[in-house]
């Protein structure tokens, strides 16, 4: 068998896992990540843009604080355009009334 | 000691009791791709079944940021650690995932948790399985220091600088949500363990339980469970966990009149991360072939949902969808070896999958069935040099008795309250 003698770069061996770290690849991947789920379920720009600036979804908030308000809101309208034009309304476009604030992070 | 089938070791193992399975299995899918940490699940547990004195510190359900947390505090690393103490150099995989059901993941070729319990075996008491058990102050601080590295409260209300995402003090690395409940296995470490045999595995849905009455409080289950969901209460004197909310999968509840409902903890999810079922299993646990089951779909045909840590042994009925930023040797370590697989399923999903998606938390009843009727191609993108199909196609949920629950689009359309109503129930 080719696992009699285990090999650190075997990717089928379980131990010794490291966590790598630096870049912010994984962070902006995950937002896009986050905005392709929440276009997926019928959400609008805004309403994405609220959910990365409400403290509470930890989240998306946090790669918002990382990332900084404008790469997230270029990220949401880049994924929602290329979902198809009537899936990308304008941004800072409200949905209702009450609206939705946008507030500005120190990023 | 008895030999039991396990797919997800895909080969036998040693078990303390003779193989048996329930009539149905309780099992759950959980998407960490759109789980973004609410802990909505979290408090509709807490507020339905912990909220008494000496429940305090307990957290059947919980989400935990990883890679930096976890409930109890190291949990998985520690089990991790010790099945490799146990077993140095030899917790691996054999084979490849495969499309067979008995053994999908290929062979796990190292040790699970009833295969080496004598390493872990104090003065003279012989243990069924390989555990620990944390200490208070593993226990006592859920989420301490996951989304943020500063120091905790030092004072009642003290939620510490670091509370403050804005203030610059974060983690360098990437994270996820896992949320994360019993699960039930079909081997339970728990039962396994306890020498009162008062946790039993209920036949007609896999339910695992602990009998309170019988219950003595020696704390062999929280020892045992690698998944660390067995808790102790120091004011009952015995040991409590997630019962699955069994009124509701009895369907005693009134809302859905008689037939089998989600649990709190799914039902309660914001971001339909959640779908939960009873799954029709063969008599070594293998799942019966159920094309039309969403569960069975995820887990078997579309093969997105994998099971945590299925190298434990005890064959957890928890299965996840991997998050896609991760780095694949830790969500490998984590989820097995056919996570590569299931994450690039699921970042070019076919139609089918997509639909399917859509089942998440549309209905607080459980789903039993699902059918598909084709709609409109709606678009068509490249995504990652791959073309991509988007068809607005139904997918419709039926329930236990075959009545249709809801029929729901690809294409979901969102509607929103007028802030009139904004909270009107």
């Amino acid at each position: 068998m080719p696992y009699d003698d285990p090999d650190p770069t075997d990717p089928m061996t379980l131990h010794g896992v490291s966590i790598e770290t630096g870049d912010d690849s994984a962070m902006l991947e995950m937002a896009e990540c986050f905005i392709d789920e929440y276009a997926r379920l019928g959400f609008d720009a805004n309403r994405i843009l609220h959910l990365f600036n409400t403290r509470g979804y930890a989240g998306p908030f946090m790669a918002a604080t990382v990332l900084g308000n404008e790469r997230i809101r270029g990220l949401v309208a880049a994924v929602l355009a290329r979902r198809g034009e009537r899936r990308a309304p304008a941004l800072g476009r409200t949905t209702e009334k009450r609206g939705i604030g946008l507030t500005v992070l120190n990023g | 000691m008895p030999f039991v089938y396990n797919w997800q070791l895909g080969r036998p193992m040693r078990y303390p009791y003779e193989q048996a399975s329930p009539k149905e299995q309780f099992a759950f899918v959980i998407n960490i791709n759109r789980c973004i940490g609410c802990q909505t699940c979290t408090m509709a547990c807490k507020s339905t079944w912990t909220f008494a004195k000496g429940q305090e510190h307990m957290w059947w359900t919980n989400v935990e940021t990883k890679p930096y947390g976890g409930y109890p505090q190291h949990w998985d690393v520690k089990i991790l650690d010790l099945l490799e103490q146990a077993n140095p150099g030899n917790q691996r995989w054999n084979g490849h995932p495969n499309g067979d059901p008995r053994n999908p993941y290929g062979e796990f070729a190292g040790k699970g948790v009833f295969e080496s319990p004598e390493f872990v075996a104090r003065g003279g008491q012989p243990n069924q399985a390989l555990g620990y058990l944390p200490t208070d102050e593993e226990w006592r601080f859920p989420n301490i220091h996951e989304d943020v590295p500063q120091e905790g409260p030092t004072k009642p209300m003290d939620f510490g600088q670091g509370a403050d995402l804005s203030s610059g003090q974060k983690h360098r690395a990437w994270f996820y949500y896992l949320a994360r409940l019993c699960n039930h296995c079909s081997y339970p470490a728990c039962l396994a363990a306890c020498p009162r045999n008062a946790i039993y595995k209920r036949p007609e849905d896999g339910i695992v339980l602990i009998d309170q009455s019988e219950c003595r409080g020696y704390r062999k289950c929280v020892e045992a469970c690698p998944y660390k969901k067995s808790l102790y209460r120091g004011t009952t004197r015995t040991s409590e966990k997630c019962i699955a909310c069994f009124p509701r999968v009895e369907g005693l509840d009134l809302e859905t009149g008689g037939v089998p409902m989600e649990t709190r903890c799914m039902a309660a999810c914001i971001g339909q991360v959640r779908m939960q079922g009873l799954v029709k299993v063969n008599a070594d646990n293998t799942w019966v072939e159920d094309r039309r089951h969403p569960l069975y779909y995820l887990v078997h045909v579309a093969k997105v949902a994998l099971p945590l840590y299925p190298q434990f042994g005890t064959e957890p009925n928890g299965y996840y969808i991997p998050p896609r930023w991760v780095p694949l040797p830790y969500l490998r370590q984590m989820f097995g070896p056919a996570v590569e697989q299931a994450i690039e399923r699921y970042r070019h999903p076919d139609r089918e999958l997509l639909a399917v998606l859509q089942l998440f938390r549309r209905s607080n009843q459980i789903i039993a069935r699902y059918e598909l009727k084709e709609g409109e191609k709606v678009y068509e993108v490249d995504q990652d040099g791959k073309k991509f199909e988007m068809f607005n196609d139904t997918v419709i949920a039926y329930n236990r008795k075959g009545e249709e629950m809801f029929r729901t689009q690809v294409e979901e359309p969102i509607h929103v309250r007028s802030a009139k109503h904004a909270n009107t129930i």
